[in-house]
């Protein structure tokens, strides 16, 4: 009997740890939008910061773990792409922006340019050539 | 003597003017790679790569940040970034070389161009030599459009797979880019 209760026992906790252990393996990233975010910025605030010291920026904005932040701004360009939405916010640059990244359909309806918006997603830093600010997975906050 | 001075800042300023018009750039371009292994399959996806192309000289750039890699599971993406790819320390890929092929006058018709890319790749801090072909389409409306595929070696990057994973990801990772560029 005692034998029969420590064999279910184990069967259980193996049971527990596979199912555990396979829903970690499928787990999906998480939208930006479900996390807490960190920080709230200004987009022209946070695109000078990675032109004055790209080093300094990543540890602030990055992080050495993902973390969400909230950067606040005006848009300067939508572009829907294949598998999304691509939200433009202004900076000091007239080239570089705070380039934000949609899935396909979250991006309120009432967006247009020139509208002053709030965006949570996951600061990636800062591209070479063109030098945006790339935010991923974001989500509006309205 | 106003004249002059018109006539000297057009002939000055027109080279600028026909080499500007032949340049061109993308923010939303798209690379994707796959590691196929009969233990598991692992893909990844980058819209929001930027590159730059003179196509009176041939000269191409392109930059990609390592952590704008999006993965269908998230272990898979947090192992790419902190295990493989030390993507806080190393957090960006490049290319920077030439097209051959494919001329500016061309890009101006319909067509379909066939070129050779060749220049230095670096990846997790490692720069490599890499020559390879790819294709230029412009259509209809002018849109020009530059694909190519290639393989990239983990090791020759110093990319460390654990031997406990080796099976998991292929020793060569197949790589495909997406360039949809528009006029500078």
């Amino acid at each position: 009997m005692r034998a029969r209760t420590w064999i279910a026992i184990v069967a259980v906790a193996i049971i527990l740890a596979v199912g555990f252990a396979l829903k970690e393996y499928n787990r999906a990233p998480q939208g930006a939008a479900a996390m807490d975010a960190v920080l709230t910025v200004q987009a022209t605030e946070l695109h000078a910061a990675f032109m004055a010291d790209e080093a300094v920026a990543r540890l602030n904005y990055v992080g050495e773990q993902e973390q969400a932040i909230v950067v606040e701004g005006v848009i300067r360009e939508m572009e829907q792409g294949d598998s999304g939405a691509t939200v433009i916010l202004e900076t000091a640059d007239p080239v570089a922006g705070v380039v934000c990244e949609f899935a396909a359909g979250t991006v309120p309806a009432s967006w247009k340019p020139q509208a002053r918006v709030r965006v949570q997603g996951i600061c990636t830093g800062v591209n070479d050539l063109i030098p945006d600010v790339i935010m991923m997975r974001c989500g509006a906050v309205e | 003597m106003k004249r002059h001075t018109i006539i000297l800042f057009a002939a000055l300023a027109l080279p600028w003017a026909a080499s500007a018009q032949d340049r061109y750039m993308t923010r939303t371009g798209h690379i994707e790679f796959h590691s196929s292994t009969p233990m598991e399959d692992i893909h990844a996806e980058n819209d929001k790569v930027t590159s730059v192309w003179d196509a009176t000289t041939g000269n191409v750039e392109f930059a990609v940040l390592i952590k704008a890699f999006s993965f269908e599971k998230a272990l898979m993406q947090e192992h790419f970034n902190e295990n493989y790819m030390e993507s806080n320390k190393l957090p960006k890929a490049s290319f920077k070389g030439t097209i051959k092929g494919v001329s500016a006058e061309q890009l101006t018709k319909p067509g379909s161009y066939p070129v050779e890319v060749s220049g230095t790749i670096t990846i997790h801090g490692v720069d490599r030599p890499m020559t390879t072909k790819g294709t230029v389409t412009v259509d209809a409306k002018g849109a020009i459009t530059a694909t190519s595929e290639f393989a990239v070696k983990p090791g020759d990057h110093d990319i460390k797979i654990p031997g406990a994973v080796k099976k998991n990801i292929a020793e060569e990772i197949a790589v495909k880019v997406r360039l949809d560029y528009s006029k500078m």
